[in-house]
């Protein structure tokens, strides 16, 4: 397991893999690329170019500027996270490919997909934190692929084009406007905001820090770790060149999580954004209580029209609260109050007062209802 | 099929939305099921109910789009082959999917079409020519691409193309936004968001410590682009989009209204003029929204395209309810959401005319005829049947002030 950090001028882990980020093609940039393969030269490394912005159609024309003046000499591989990116790459240039599937791709059957898709030209795939060491235990023994993931740093969660912050604050000379964000709304605060050149980024208030897994991992066969070293001071970035990563929680300035490694339970709320008790809608059911007049009459707006509503009947009805009644329907009426043998489709029917019953109540044939 | 215009294409939470959709003209609609879609709070369609959509839909020469754009993990992926099956036997005419595991599963299991949902960004011809080789038939672009971009990338790749042209706006590039996941524990691409984008923030600049209070700095402005269905004709743009599954009856059919006559006011005189978008504004106005601009789809979404208040939006007219039943030339029959009273001015929101029906109402009853000075929410009432009035069309009123 080797790990993969990011250039910077504290840089000195030979064994690391390092990224160069850069203000042209990076969303987190920290050179002008002229300026990071300058350094990368007088390091004497070879360097990863990352490329992780998104680009529309006519902002291609700058990337082909890029290009058309860069040593690929100095870069090992490239990596890309649009797949306008990976089709520019693949067709353009004969680097080796890293693919950021970190934005979706939580699936196994879409990450093998896209491994064969890119060929013999991919040499990485970084996968996401959206994905728990569950996950990518299975996945990692399905693909041969090295796989690198995001084991300490900023967590981003927000991608925006728009320069957000400008507008509050004004233009301001820096590559990079630094804002930190509170909001009343969520329990969360110290949120990190940078406006540069490609938009505006939103990362958590608290960073990554899965150094305590780094057994499993390495049992899992993953073979980059990467630390998100960008914003580390110079003596934070001595403690990681030394090893000593106790030092580096210990004095980092913010709170560190675990993020979703342990397990990713993002869906289990899922259930409680609507009523489950209104969801059962087949060929049972007859429609929705729209009117009730106590002790009188109810109307139904009839909503199935591969079934007509007879009298005699027997229905079941279900509130919204979940309660069950049954009844059997003694006479039909059209709102006219003309008496009705047999409904049409989508009718609006009045039908004597059952039980104490409220409105958005669904009625069902009992004949064919499953609860 | 060739078009001279483009295709309208709205959302249908329900299945009443989809009817009201289709009825107020949109040519296309899309919805979810209950399952792998993005608006888990939607009422979304059981299986019954879709194939009454498809049927519905159908018989009035409309498509229907089912989505299924969620980014799956493994386990969501339970029970997608039957229902790709049950699409396919239902007639769905296409499915939209941002997900390359799902595209890949889709094109393994049947010939259904398969859209590119907005979630997957794409933005470029080159990655549009990348999803063309993987058997998608269209791109529905990200919302920062501009109308001339779309123009280029059919033209390079000859893709059918969509593009949204109204709606609530995701600040982030769409799929790149995880905040609900971390905040709230809720995924935003599993159909989860919280909106935390709207929220009102307090932001300190690290250099200075200047501060600013209670800024809704994140929040987008409503997409609206009437004025732009020429460009979108004339760039060949395929379909054009109306976002709002989880928006209202009123907004599922009276925004397809004002699109659809703006697609026939173009598609007769080939323009449209400043009468016609001074109407339109009119309309689009009547239904809630935040403040409308044109986000990318001509430059790019600049200062003005942030909607710098908390979700206070703006409506000058409330939704009355909508004619359920039409009885013998006496009575209609109103489903009441909001209720009104005797001498209140209402509007009826015709479905091909684009004069809406006003009047005076005058005489109110309950189902029994009894005569009664109001009409409550949650009940239905009978008024005076008018002519030209069709069964589910929309009631609205002036906001009262």
């Amino acid at each position: 397991m080797k790990f993969v950090t990011f250039l910077t001028e504290n840089s000195a882990k030979q064994e690391s893999d390092l990224i160069l980020s850069t203000y042209e093609l990076s969303k987190h940039g920290l050179f002008s690329l002229k300026d990071g393969l300058k350094l990368a030269l007088d390091k004497n490394i070879k360097v990863i170019l990352e490329w992780d912005i998104l680009v529309t159609e006519d902002e291609f024309s700058l990337i082909d500027e890029v290009f058309s003046t860069l040593d690929f000499s100095q870069i090992s591989a490239i990596r890309v996270q649009d797949v306008g990116a990976l089709q520019y790459v693949l067709t353009k240039t004969e680097l080796p490919i890293q693919l950021i599937l970190e934005s979706g791709n939580r699936n196994l059957i879409g990450i093998k997909k896209w491994i064969s898709l890119v060929g013999n030209r991919l040499e990485r795939i970084i996968l996401s934190p959206e994905l728990d060491m569950n996950e990518l235990e299975e996945i990692k023994k399905e693909v041969s692929v090295p796989v690198e993931i995001l084991i300490f740093g900023k967590i981003l969660l927000f991608y925006s084009p728009r320069k957000l912050l400008t507008p509050q604050f004004g233009e301001r000379e820096e590559e990079v406007l630094k804002v930190q964000g509170k909001s009343e709304e969520s329990p969360h605060r110290g949120f990190s905001l940078h406006e540069n050149r490609h938009g505006t980024l939103m990362y958590n208030p608290k960073d990554l820090n899965l150094f305590s897994y780094l057994n499993e991992i390495e049992q899992m066969g993953i073979e980059y770790c990467r630390i998100d070293n960008r914003d580390f001071s110079s003596e934070l970035s001595h403690y990681f060149n030394s090893n000593d990563f106790e030092a580096l929680i210990e004095h980092y300035p913010k709170t560190l999580i675990k993020g979703f490694f342990h397990k990713n339970k993002t869906d289990v709320l899922f259930k409680k954004l609507k009523n489950q008790k209104l969801l059962i809608k087949d060929q049972s059911y007859v429609g929705n209580i729209v009117n009730v007049i106590k002790n009188k009459q109810i109307a139904i707006q009839l909503a199935n029209k591969t079934r007509a509503l007879i009298p005699g009947d027997e229905l079941v009805l279900l509130t919204p609260e979940g309660k069950r009644k049954e009844f059997t329907v003694s006479e039909i009426q059209n709102i006219s109050g003309t008496p009705v043998e047999k409904t049409t489709d989508e009718e609006l029917v009045l039908i004597p007062y059952p039980a104490n019953l409220s409105i958005k109540t669904a009625v069902y044939w009992k004949d064919s209802f499953k609860d | 099929m060739m078009r001279s215009v483009p295709e309208l294409l709205a959302p249908a939470g329900s299945l009443e939305k989809l009817k009201m959709a289709i009825n107020y003209g949109a040519d296309a609609v899309y919805l979810g099921g209950q399952k792998y879609g993005l608006r888990s709070a939607a009422d979304n369609f059981t299986s019954w109910e879709l194939k009454e959509a498809v049927e519905f839909a159908h018989a009035r020469s409309a498509l229907v789009y089912v989505v299924l754009n969620s980014f799956l993990h493994d386990q969501d992926f339970s029970g997608i082959e039957s229902f790709i099956r049950e699409l396919e036997d239902y007639g769905v005419d296409a499915v939209i999917v941002s997900d390359l595991g799902m595209v890949s599963l889709i094109s393994s299991l049947s010939s259904i079409s398969i859209h590119l949902s907005t979630q997957a960004s794409c933005l470029s011809s080159y990655g549009a020519e990348f999803w063309k080789k993987m058997g998608i038939t269209r791109v529905i672009l990200g919302r920062e691409a501009s109308i001339e971009e779309a123009k280029k990338i059919k033209e390079k790749t000859g893709l059918e193309v969509e593009m949204f042209i109204h709606g609530s706006m995701c600040m982030s590039y769409s799929g790149h936004c995880v905040i609900s996941n971390y905040t709230q524990g809720r995924d935003s691409n599993r159909g989860g968001c919280a909106h935390s984008c709207r929220f009102e923030y307090t932001l300190t600049s690290e250099k200075d410590n200047q501060t600013v209070t209670a800024t809704t700095f994140m929040s987008s402005k409503d997409l609206e682009g009437v004025a732009l269905i020429p460009q979108f004709a004339e760039a060949g743009i395929d379909s054009i989009k109306v976002e709002g599954r989880m928006k209202s009856i009123h907004y599922a059919g009276a925004v397809p209204k004002v699109y659809s006559q703006a697609l026939k006011e173009y598609h007769d005189h080939k323009e449209i003029d400043l009468d016609f978008i001074k109407w339109a504004d009119r309309e689009l106005s009547k239904i809630s929204h935040r403040s409308y601009h044109d986000g990318n789809l001509v430059s790019k979404a600049g200062e003005k395209s942030i909607f710098s208040e908390r979700e206070n939006e703006e409506s000058d007219y409330v939704i009355v309810g909508q004619v359920l039943e039409i009885a013998e030339q006496k009575y209609l029959a109103i489903q009441v959401r909001t209720g009104f009273k005797l001498g209140d001015n209402l509007e009826i929101v015709s479905f091909s005319s684009r004069e809406n029906l006003e009047f005076q109402v005058n005489e109110i009853c309950d189902l029994q005829k009894n005569l009664c000075d109001k009409a409550n929410p949650g009940t239905v009432v009978l008024i005076p049947w008018l002519a030209n009035v069709e069964r589910f069309n929309l009631i609205r009123m002036r906001k009262k002030a």
